[in-house]
């Protein structure tokens, strides 16, 4: 029991259980990018609007007119499914590794990805404000966790693969 | 524990420790009743409902989750089958709130136990047979609270059965599935346990349910991964736990006798169950949903006379035909007399510990 029981076993269930929480809160994310940017597309219908106008569809006919249409709400959907598709697949990824199901961690590339990009949209938010004090700290603390959950996850699993390292080296 | 322990095994210890078979019968009566005395019996009965040493699944579907329904559940569940091990227990950086289901968690030879059986001292064998069955209780749910809790009785997929064989230690994966009417598979580690459940105070994570009737087996060694214990394991080994549980119990009746001047924590009566140890042994270990049988024929043979089964309607008449003066004379009288101080003195124990898990009791 005592083998069962040293510092590197506990720290290693300690830091797979973070990392099946992160790899899980990772997903429930997605749920939430693709809600944000369902009602970005319904409900900022001026931000769609300007989209379309981009292509100058007005010397257009209305077939081509539709066409442009279409393709502007089959791009965005594909971009919120890519989105959506990323999130899980790193969450599940982290989960996986977490289980001793899968060894590599190509997904930790992607989570540093997502937390740099996360971290330095951050000041985008005050600078020319285009919403409320309350929307704005509403936004922060969602990145700002989202940032925590990618940090923690690969934090984990360098703590994790370091332990397994070590232990293999004794092993040996 | 099950009625093997409770009756059988009890009546092994208590004529080990010295009372003749009459008394030896009434003392596991007792002991295998605190399981059968719900609400709904004493409701039947017309006895006081405050005596209630249990509660049947039926009850505990109805049981409220509210505070003062917990308090209700864990005044019955950590007085009589998880005994609370450390009333006063610390750890660092954890609230009030925390603490308080922390401290309930069972373990044998705490302070309340030496309570228990001196609380028991010159009184009806009824009491002796609920000191009896808590202290036996003390063993075998050790590491798990009497009250609902995910933070403290919840366990995970870390489960194992330690097998000794030729070749050294192994360990077998124990699976749980959720169907209380299938048996347990002891063929196949398969074993049924209550659900998973992210409420805190949901009747699912009261006591051991969520490790299933694994405590309850005498044969079984096994290593988890508590909620409570910050991702160290525990390994519990019932076939050690049992013994140990079967000599402390003959130790607390030599006590309750006369025999033995005082009943200390950690003393056995090893010697008095030494000339039988190999046989005991080898009831608890050998591998069975109910030893129940191989106790019995031990018991009859220790004392040469017949043990009844157990009967939950033997003294049911003779209470509710007494009068009600003559009712607290009567066996089943006697028993919710015992069953109404021992709950009352730990409750307020856990009170005066700052407690509130259980209430406010003043017996």
């Amino acid at each position: 029991m005592e083998k069962k029981n040293n510092l590197d076993e506990i720290n290693l269930r300690r830091y797979r259980k973070n990392l099946t929480l992160s790899g899980q809160g990772y997903i429930a994310f997605s749920v939430w990018t693709c809600m944000k940017l369902f009602m970005i597309y319904t409900m900022r219908r001026e931000d769609m609007q300007s989209l379309i106008d981009a292509v100058n569809v007005e010397s257009y006919d209305e077939v081509a007119q539709t066409f442009v249409f279409v393709t502007v709400v089959v791009v965005l959907s594909l971009i919120a499914l890519t989105s959506v598709l990323v999130h899980v697949g790193i969450g599940i990824s982290a989960i996986k590794y977490s289980c001793g199901t899968k060894k590599k961690r190509g997904f930790l590339v992607a989570a540093g990805f997502f937390m740099i990009l996360n971290i330095i949209g951050i000041p985008g938010y005050f600078i020319n404000p285009k919403t409320g004090l309350d929307t704005i700290i509403a936004s922060v603390s969602v990145d700002l966790t989202l940032a925590y959950i990618l940090f923690d996850m690969i934090y984990c699993t360098g703590k994790i693969r370091k332990i397994q390292q070590s232990a293999s080296e004794e092993e040996q | 524990m099950q009625e093997d322990f409770h009756y059988y095994a009890t009546y092994c210890a208590a004529f080990l420790a010295g009372y003749s078979h009459q008394e030896s019968l009434q003392i596991c009566y007792s002991a295998q009743f605190v399981d059968l005395c719900s609400k709904t019996l004493l409701s039947k009965l017309g006895a006081p409902l405050f005596a209630a040493t249990t509660q049947l699944q039926l009850e505990m579907m109805d049981a409220r989750t509210d505070i003062i329904g917990l308090q209700e559940i864990t005044r019955i569940w950590a007085s009589f089958h998880f005994l609370p091990k450390d009333l006063y227990a610390k750890k660092e950086k954890r609230t009030k709130r925390y603490l308080s289901k922390y401290r309930l968690i069972c373990g044998p030879n705490g302070d309340l136990l030496k309570k228990t059986v001196d609380l028991a001292k010159n009184k009806p064998l009824q009491s002796v047979g609920i000191a009896m069955h808590v202290l036996a209780d003390t063993w075998a749910h050790s590491y798990f609270a009497g009250t609902p809790s995910l933070v403290i009785n919840n366990t995970t997929k870390d489960f194992y059965e330690v097998c000794s064989g030729p070749d050294g230690e192994s360990e077998r994966q124990i699976r749980f599935r959720h169907n209380p009417s299938e048996p347990d598979d002891l063929e196949n580690d398969i074993f049924t346990n209550s659900l998973y459940q992210r409420n805190e105070n949901t009747i699912m994570n009261l006591g051991h349910g969520r490790a299933g009737h694994l405590p309850d087996y005498s044969f079984i060694t096994y290593r988890y991964l508590p909620a409570w214990d910050d991702y160290k394991m525990i390994e519990k080994n019932n076939p050690s736990d049992y013994y140990h549980a079967f000599c402390q119990m003959i130790c607390a009746m030599q006590y309750l006798r006369g025999d033995r001047q005082t009943f200390e924590t950690e003393t056995y009566a090893f010697e008095t169950a030494a000339p039988y140890e190999e046989r005991i042994r080898d009831i608890i270990g050998k591998r069975q949903l109910s030893a129940s049988p191989d106790w019995k024929r031990f018991g009859e043979e220790l004392s040469g006379e017949v043990i009844e089964d157990f009967d939950l309607d033997r003294y049911q008449e003779e209470y509710i035909s007494a009068s009600r003066d003559e009712k607290k004379d009567t066996y089943l009288g006697k028993f919710f007399d015992g069953a109404i101080a021992h709950k009352g003195m730990v409750c307020g124990n856990i009170f005066r510990s700052g407690n509130m898990l259980t209430g406010f009791v003043a017996v």
